[in-house]
């Protein structure tokens, strides 16, 4: 009797978020409303977002109040479609319990992995195989992810990694070349056991993405590159050494402004751990390395080549970074998600949106 | 990273610098353990435990013990850093300076002014400060004011154990002479702080808290007060922005300019007295620079200007807490 009906939950949008508060409905009761339909406005400590219906339906119950916190996994709402009776909404609604398995309480790992002789700190949430594997941009880390990683982790198992140089991973990098670090990815995913994953990665870590799908496309279920570079696409040359030269409080916050189409979202939290990483001298000297070698491989992936397997491209419209150029078409298969106010951080900047992105476009790549 | 005390931090930063340059050593009192007789090896790590495990890594080449005599090992401290070597020597209480004040303030001080620069002096003294543990009146001072009147001695004030690691290894590759103040109360508080080496630039506050209401700038110890009283008054819907100046000398007096010019309000709170201290100098240099923008009178919160007291009830009432904070932050809400 339950058929069709779906409750609407109060998403996680962080490791750190426990509760959220309902600010506002966006749809009335009794709305059709489609997969990207934004229903409700929901703040976070880090955030404030809409929750998309993520299906075609219809808004039945709003259940939460504007105004009052109500904990990860409760119910906000039901969807169900016209054809589903009235009396039967409302059982399920009281037989509606917080989950038992909430996802406040979903699994969550943080581990240490050794490949190719480095030390890697991994942060593992959900459970589902092939699970889905996020390799960071440059300067980045695993916790760059927090804002998508537990809604991601709703469908699979979501990996996130600290790559060489970065994060809590080795310091002291062995090799500064694209090469080595596809290859940690790969040495990674054999240290624990994944024969496939969904691979992410954004801005230098969808170059990576994209050499481990080239490399081993069958061990690639699906690619979603996020702000990344490519031939058409280069990186806007005077940022990476801006970023390495900011060495104060002001000049690394005027250099994050660049990231984000809304200089507002560089926290003060933020510049504060960007500068701890980067006062780590031997991430610096990561960091240079890293630099100089990206800038002279002569040969990357591009992400207007025809792909080996299943790729979508999420761009900001206003991304200074690496700006999709004006004639840039994807080429066959690929989908283009351009993002409307977003810059070189889309999954920081429209984080609901993106994790749906790239729920969807898994969901497809496991279709039968 | 891994949590660690600012006790532990402050080891780190010595260690992590003596593998770097083979010219870092420590000299100090009971650093080694056993001078003078046949006792036991590093039996205290110094009179802090601070350096303890050091010796045995390093050996007594470069861990020095002295006779009980600041005026014999901070003079050798200072002789050895002209003569080339990067000496870290330990000065058991910022008391004590009162028997080397020449070696630090005439000669370490001016060398390279009175050398014109030819020659430098690259000396940290890591020293301890503050008040809280019945030592009486002359252990248990806040002297760093008195550093930082001295043009060429630079004074840092860490107020956590992530802040002490960083700034004591810029200290350490300083060419100029560092007056490193540990306050005693802090050495068990425990953060998480890198393992690897790190340097934190002198002359960069650190923003505590941003709030927009008033600016409350603290030091050391009196970081943690201030954030305490903070987050009470937050709960009553005043918001500080609370900053940490890290160093005295060289002060970051952009960073307070710039929360003064959006706040108006101005409240400084320092362990040291009120009287030709690091609050007065921060009052007089924001009073100067800032007057068009301050809503309010300036206000300092300090111990009065007495020595610091012995007796329990005594000291705790000398020692600036919250609630004279959050009464000082109120008084300027009221203009």
């Amino acid at each position: 009797m339950n058929e069709g009906i779906t409750p609407l939950l109060m998403p996680r949008w962080g490791v750190d978020m426990t509760e959220g508060k309902v600010v506002r409905w966006l749809v009335v009761e009794g709305a059709v409303v489609h997969a990207n339909t934004e229903l409700v406005e929901v703040e976070s400590e880090k955030a404030v977002a809409p929750v998309e219906a993520g299906a075609e339906s219809v808004l039945r119950r709003r259940i939460a109040p504007e105004g009052v916190m109500v904990p990860v996994g409760g119910l906000l709402g039901v969807l169900a479609p016209n054809g589903v009776a009235d009396a039967d909404i409302e059982a399920f609604v009281q037989a509606f319990a917080a989950p038992k398995q909430s996802v406040a309480a979903m699994p969550t790992q943080d581990e240490t992995v050794t490949a190719l002789g480095q030390s890697l700190r991994l942060l593992s949430f959900g459970a589902g195989d092939p699970p889905l594997l996020l390799a960071h941009g440059f300067g980045g880390d695993r916790r760059g992810w927090s804002l998508v990683q537990s809604e991601l982790a709703r469908q699979r198992r979501v990996i996130s990694v600290d790559l060489p140089g970065h994060g809590d991973s080795s310091k002291t990098i062995a090799s500064a070349s694209p090469e080595f670090f596809r290859d940690i990815l790969l040495a990674l995913m054999d240290a624990l056991g994944l024969a496939r994953v969904h691979l992410v990665g954004h801005s230098w870590g969808g170059v990576l993405a994209m050499a481990v799908a080239e490399q081993a496309p069958q061990r690639v279920a699906s690619l979603t590159l996020i702000g990344t570079a490519g031939q058409e696409t280069p990186v806007e040359a005077n940022y990476i050494r801006d970023f390495l030269d900011a060495a104060r409080r002001a000049e690394v916050k005027t250099v994050l402004q660049r990231l984000f189409a809304d200089p507002a979202m560089v926290s003060r939290e933020m510049v504060e751990q960007v500068l701890r990483f980067k006062r780590i001298e031997a991430a610096d000297d990561a960091l240079r390395k890293i630099a100089v070698m990206s800038h002279e491989a002569s040969r990357r992936p591009d992400p207007a080549a025809a792909p080996s397997v299943p790729t979508q491209i999420i761009a900001g419209r206003e991304d200074r970074i690496c700006p999709l150029g004006e004639n840039f078409t994807p080429p066959q298969g690929v989908v283009l998600h351009l993002l409307d106010r977003v810059g070189h951080m889309p999954h920081l900047e429209a984080p609901a949106k993106v994790a749906s992105l790239i729920n969807a476009h898994v969901s497809a790549a496991s279709a039968p | 990273m891994s949590v660690k005390s600012y006790r532990a931090a402050i080891r780190e930063a010595l260690e992590h610098e003596m593998q770097r340059d083979p010219d870092v050593v420590l000299i100090g009192q009971d650093l080694a353990g056993g001078a003078g007789g046949g006792g036991e090896d590093d039996a205290w790590g110094g009179p802090m435990a601070v350096t303890k495990g050091l010796v045995g890594k390093f050996g007594r080449e470069r861990v020095l013990d002295t006779p009980v005599s600041e005026a014999a090992s901070i003079g050798a401290a200072v002789g050895a850093a002209a003569a080339g070597l990067r000496p870290v020597a330990e000065l058991m209480f910022c008391d004590f300076i009162g028997v080397c004040c020449d070696q630090i303030l005439n000669q370490a001080a001016k060398y390279r002014y009175t050398f014109g620069g030819q020659d430098q002096v690259p000396l940290t003294i890591r020293t301890t400060i503050g008040a809280g543990q019945q030592l009486g009146s002359q252990h248990s001072q806040a002297l760093y004011p008195l550093f930082s009147y001295f043009p060429g001695l630079k004074v840092v004030v860490p107020a956590t154990a992530y802040d002490a690691k960083g700034l004591l290894a810029t200290a350490i590759r300083d060419n100029d002479p560092v007056i490193f103040c540990e306050h005693r109360l802090l050495y068990r508080l425990r953060e998480d702080v890198p393992d690897e080496s790190y340097t934190i630039p002198f002359g960069e506050a650190r923003i505590v808290e941003e709030g927009g209401d008033v600016t409350v700038v603290a030091l050391s110890r009196m970081v943690h007060v201030a954030a305490e009283a903070v987050r009470a008054l937050r709960e009553d819907g005043i918001d500080c922005d609370l900053i940490d100046p890290r160093t005295t000398t060289p002060l970051d007096t952009d960073t307070i300019f710039d929360s003064v010019e959006a706040t108006g309000r101005l409240v400084i709170v320092d362990e040291a007295g009120p009287r030709c201290g690091t609050a007065s100098d921060i009052a007089a240099i924001v009073a100067e620079e800032m007057f068009n923008a301050l809503r309010a009178p300036i206000r300092r919160v300090t111990p009065p200007y007495a020595p610091v007291p012995a007796a329990p009830e005594l000291e705790r009432s000398y020692v600036p807490d919250a609630s004279r904070i959050i009464a000082a932050v109120r008084s300027v809400m009221e203009r």
